[in-house]
């Protein structure tokens, strides 16, 4: 610091570190991470537009009956044609898309908060608060998702509530054990070790260094388990344990669309089926490019 | 030694320097008018600018330099790993052949029979989830040595290297080893293949001072034994002293002055040299306390135009800041400084 | 310093501290005291519990067995309160060996100063903590410019310089530095070695160096103790014991050492002789 930069060529002396990277910045950091990622990115971005913006874009309401106009292909009227009940495929589609969101929303939203609450503790605790929390995290994990989800219909009755509460519970422990491993790993490096020198309390270091530390590893979890959840809850409508029809929603679409499928009728099931697909490997994909650049970060 | 007087420029040497064809003669690392450029948005100068360096065999020659001087860098580059985007010029003859104008085959040619790399971090080298055994085996295994005969070879090595009780040693994992230990193990893995050249790109610096002293012992024993060329990266000047026939000081991706050793020590030719020897704390009584560089390194964002020491130097001039110096050679030594005639360091 | 009726002072006193993993001893009755403003630095071999020591003075392992002291006040229970844990905290602070671990990565140079400041001055208005943070980057040489930084865009000196900064702005008694120059380049270390040597001479901090450099700790210690298996095997003040080692291991870490002479394949022999006796 004592010498004086060199009269240099390039810009004045030493380069001038920006404080923090602004929003351009990050959104070409995103795209460098390849053009699967970006499409990946913009095909979930594009999701979400479609789902808010459903009430403008449907052309019909979406549970409007035309049993004149059953099974009608595809045309100008009609974009992706209509069911069996005639109705419009798309304005389904669009509306369905919210609900297929919604739920997958709240039992990732939920089970991440949940997850890294118990993890975070359990990791800081140790002893016998450790102990307790991976057990009953062992335990919940030996449950199968599925089994969850109708035990819970059973209690609440069908509907979006009971399968998403169940899979909320079936996701949690997931969470949970993946951010014990890594706040374990994380709170023995010095950075940490440093704050408890210093004085801080652990809810101090952990609410403000450990968990925001740890956030973006367990985002990306959190990106492939959205992927996971819309597909078991579209599942589970379509079982007719989770949403019930006439409601719009693409696992209730694939069910319905099974009769026109066998009059050769394709779209009713296969439009709602190839959105499930794009979404959940859209999520996929964002949910690695994440862990690739946490983990490109770590070294 | 030096058969340029300058060695500054970039361009590659002629093609064949007459003594090639005899075969003997050839050196068994040649490093000619290295260039690598990052691409231009990356950094401002070149990572490695006109490296000239040469290792015969059973030769110990030392490189040094500051973290960030590009050490690291040219040692991976004999075994033709280029970090991404860069463009070499120049070339890399391992025993005589251009290793920047290998196909597929010739590299990995190259990297399992010729020449071996051992890492600073022991532990960021071996796949800690895989049995020490399959790791010192893998190697073998890939040139077609029977499982067998691999493991009895592996044992063999581990002996070498000092470790008591191989055969329980195969059957371990990485976090099983101190890190001394484990050293020991890559060692014993670099040499598996017996090349003729091993790159060590500062195999102790996470090892303390008698476990070094242990490994470096290793080390040269087994360089004698097999008559391994040995280029050994250090930022310690001591330790370079204590092994090294030669040693090269590198400076922002230049080399800036080359000597053997014992040359090196009680003459540096290169301000930034003796500046590297004054703030080296010393152990005897009356040594003097280490004298801080002033500054820090040339980061790869600044492109000084004249020589990358000048803002550091106590010596520099005027004509220093504008005037990058070349690599002048006089003997067995070279150094690139335009005020190395002037007698400044005396 | 002080005259001869009266007992010397001491800043820090360690007495009979053990710790033991599983059927391991890692720190086996050691202890030393450390005049104020003092210096003393722990030598030793990997593993010999250098660092242990070092984690039971800061509180980050509990010791099986012993006292740690600092003037006067025992610290060898787990604080209980708010105020207990900051005044442990301003009476032994740390720094890390590895400069690219000891930093939140999300959070300025000036953040990580100032935060500790708010923690342990919490009376002080914002002007005021302004220029104790300014007066502490100018101790350890930073400009504004790596104030605003993010630690990933610093070189290893200039964190380690952060991490000193920060350990300061506490206003500890005894500041613990594990390893601290060993990651950094000899022409940066020397630098910080130098800032060191100023802190101390100017606010009569007590440093505990811990090192397995022997070349380092000679020039910025006044007194050594040499750690091996856990147990202290050789004490006294730093020129002596360099000059005139009394224990074999000393003699052994002495030889160790590259310069002139230096003989790995003797030094390895020597080592493989000490050890076996107890094996
Ligand atoms: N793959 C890469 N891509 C871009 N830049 C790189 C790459 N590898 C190294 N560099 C840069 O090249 C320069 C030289 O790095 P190198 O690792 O060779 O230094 P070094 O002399 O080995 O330092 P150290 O003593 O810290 O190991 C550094 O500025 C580094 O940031
Ligand atoms: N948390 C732990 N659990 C089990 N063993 C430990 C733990 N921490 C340290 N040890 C052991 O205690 C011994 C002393 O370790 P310590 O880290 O104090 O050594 P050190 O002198 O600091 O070595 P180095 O120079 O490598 O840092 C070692 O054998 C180590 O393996
Ligand atoms: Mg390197
Ligand atoms: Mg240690």
């Amino acid at each position: 610091m004592s010498a004086s930069a060199p009269a240099s060529v390039k810009d004045a002396s030493t380069p001038t570190p920006p404080l923090r990277r602004g929003a351009p910045a990050r959104i070409r950091k995103l795209a460098a991470q390849g053009p699967l990622f970006t499409a990946a990115v913009l095909v979930l971005v594009l999701l979400v537009l479609l789902a808010v913006c459903a009430p403008l874009l449907a052309p019909y309401e979406p549970d409007a009956i035309d049993l004149k106009n059953s099974l009608a292909g595809t045309g100008p009227d009609h974009w992706l044609g209509t069911d069996q009940s005639g109705r419009d495929i798309l304005s389904r589609m669009l509306y369905g898309a919210r609900t297929g969101l919604l739920g997958p929303l709240a039992v990732v939203g939920v089970s991440t908060v949940l997850g890294i609450a118990m993890g975070v503790v359990a990791a800081w605790r140790g002893g016998w608060v450790d102990s307790l929390l991976s057990r009953s995290m062992d335990l919940l994990f030996a449950f199968p998702a599925m089994l969850l989800a109708i035990l819970c219909v059973a209690v609440f009755g069908a509907g979006l509530t009971a399968p998403v509460i169940a899979m909320m519970i079936a996701y949690t422990p997931y969470v949970g054990r993946l951010v014990r491993s890594i706040a374990r790993q994380e709170q023995t490096r010095p950075y940490i070790e440093s704050y408890r020198v210093q004085g801080w309390s652990g809810w101090s270091i952990c609410t403000r260094h450990l968990i925001p530390n740890i956030t973006p590893t367990v985002l990306a979890q959190s990106a492939i388990n959205f992927g996971y959840a819309l597909m078991e809850l579209a599942g589970l409508s379509y079982l007719g344990f989770g949403v019930q029809a006439p409601t719009a929603d693409w696992g209730v679409m694939v069910s319905e669309g099974q009769n026109p499928l066998l009059k050769d009728v394709m779209l009713p099931a296969l439009a709602p089926a190839t959105a499930i697909v794009i979404a959940v490997v859209a999520f996929g994909i964002v949910g690695e490019g994440l862990a690739d650049r946490v983990s490109k970060r770590e070294r | 030694m030096f058969d340029k007087t300058t060695a500054g420029d970039t361009e590659a040497r002629p093609a064949t320097s007459g003594t090639d064809t005899a075969g003997r003669d050839v050196p068994l690392l040649d490093i000619a008018g290295l260039t690598l450029r990052l691409p231009d948005h990356a950094a401002a100068r070149p990572i490695l600018d006109g490296v000239d360096l040469r290792v015969d065999r059973g030769e110990t020659v030392g490189l040094v330099g500051e973290s960030g001087s590009g050490k690291s860098v040219a040692c991976r580059t004999v075994l033709g790993l280029l970090p991404k985007g860069a463009r070499a010029e120049g070339t890399v003859r391992v025993e005589g052949t251009d290793v920047l104008a290998m196909g597929a085959a010739g590299l990995r040619d190259v990297r399992r029979n010729k020449v071996a790399m051992v890492f600073q971090d022991p532990r960021a080298s071996v796949n800690p989830m895989r049995r020490v055994g399959d790791f010192l085996t893998e190697g073998l295994r890939v040139r077609g040595v029977p499982k067998e005969q691999a493991l009895a070879r592996a044992q063999e090595l581990l002996t070498e290297v000092g470790i008591r009780d191989p055969h329980g040693a195969l059957r371990r994992f990485p976090h099983q080893f101190s890190g001394g230990m484990l050293q020991r193990v890559v060692i014993a893995a670099a040499l598996s293949g017996d090349p003729a050249l091993l790159l060590a790109d500062e195999p102790t610096t996470a090892l303390d001072v008698t476990t070094q002293a242990e490994v470096v012992g290793i080390l040269r024993r087994l360089q004698h034994r097999h008559g391994t060329g040995m280029l050994f990266v250090t930022h310690d000047l001591e330790l370079a002293a204590a092994i090294c026939d030669r040693i090269y000081v590198m400076y922002a991706g230049r080399i800036v002055e080359s000597q053997p050793v014992a040359d090196l020590f009680a003459r540096p030719r290169h301000p930034y040299t003796a500046a590297l020897l004054a703030s080296t704390p010393r152990l005897e009584a009356d040594a003097a306390a280490p004298q801080p560089i002033p500054g820090r390194p040339v980061s790869l964002a600044e492109a000084p135009p004249g020589c990358a020491f000048a803002a550091r130097c106590a010596f520099a001039i005027e004509r220093c800041r504008s005037e990058a110096p070349a690599l002048v050679s006089d003997g067995p030594a070279a150094v690139a400084c335009l005020r190395a005639d002037e007698g400044i360091l005396q | 310093m002080s005259t001869s009726t009266e007992p010397t002072p001491v800043a820090l006193e360690v007495r009979g501290l053990c710790r033991t993993f599983g059927d391991h001893k890692a720190v086996d009755d050691v202890g030393f005291t450390l005049p104020p403003g003092g210096s003393l630095g722990i030598v030793g071999e990997s593993g010999s519990g250098k660092t242990t020591t070092a984690r039971m003075l800061v509180g980050l392992e509990t010791p099986d067995a012993g006292s740690i002291t600092v003037d006067g006040h025992e610290r060898a229970h787990r604080p209980r309160t708010r105020a207990e844990r900051l005044a442990r905290a301003r009476e032994i602070q740390m720094v890390f060996q590895d400069p690219y671990l000891s930093l939140d990565p999300r959070i300025t140079v000036h953040d990580s100063i100032d935060e500790v400041l708010r923690l342990h001055a919490p009376e002080a208005d914002r002007p005021g903590r302004a220029a104790r943070l300014a007066e502490l980057l100018d101790q350890v040489g930073l400009g504004t410019r790596e104030a605003g930084a993010l630690p990933r865009r610093l070189s290893g000196g200039q964190r380690q310089r952060v991490a000193i900064a920060r350990a300061l702005a506490a206003s500890p008694r005894v500041l613990i530095l594990d390893e601290a120059v060993a990651a950094l380049d000899v022409s940066i270390q020397a630098q910080i070695l130098d800032l060191l040597a100023r802190i101390r001479r100017e606010q009569g901090i007590g440093y505990l160096f811990v090192s397995h450099d022997l070349a380092v700790v000679r020039h910025i210690t006044d007194d050594v103790v040499v750690l091996r298996n856990g147990r202290i095997v050789e004490s006294g003040r730093t020129a002596d014991v360099l000059s005139a080692p009394q224990h074999p291991y000393t003699r052994l870490l002495i030889d160790s050492v590259p310069g002139v002479g230096w003989d790995p394949e003797r030094i390895a022999e020597n080592r493989r002789a000490l050890a076996a006796p107890e094996a």
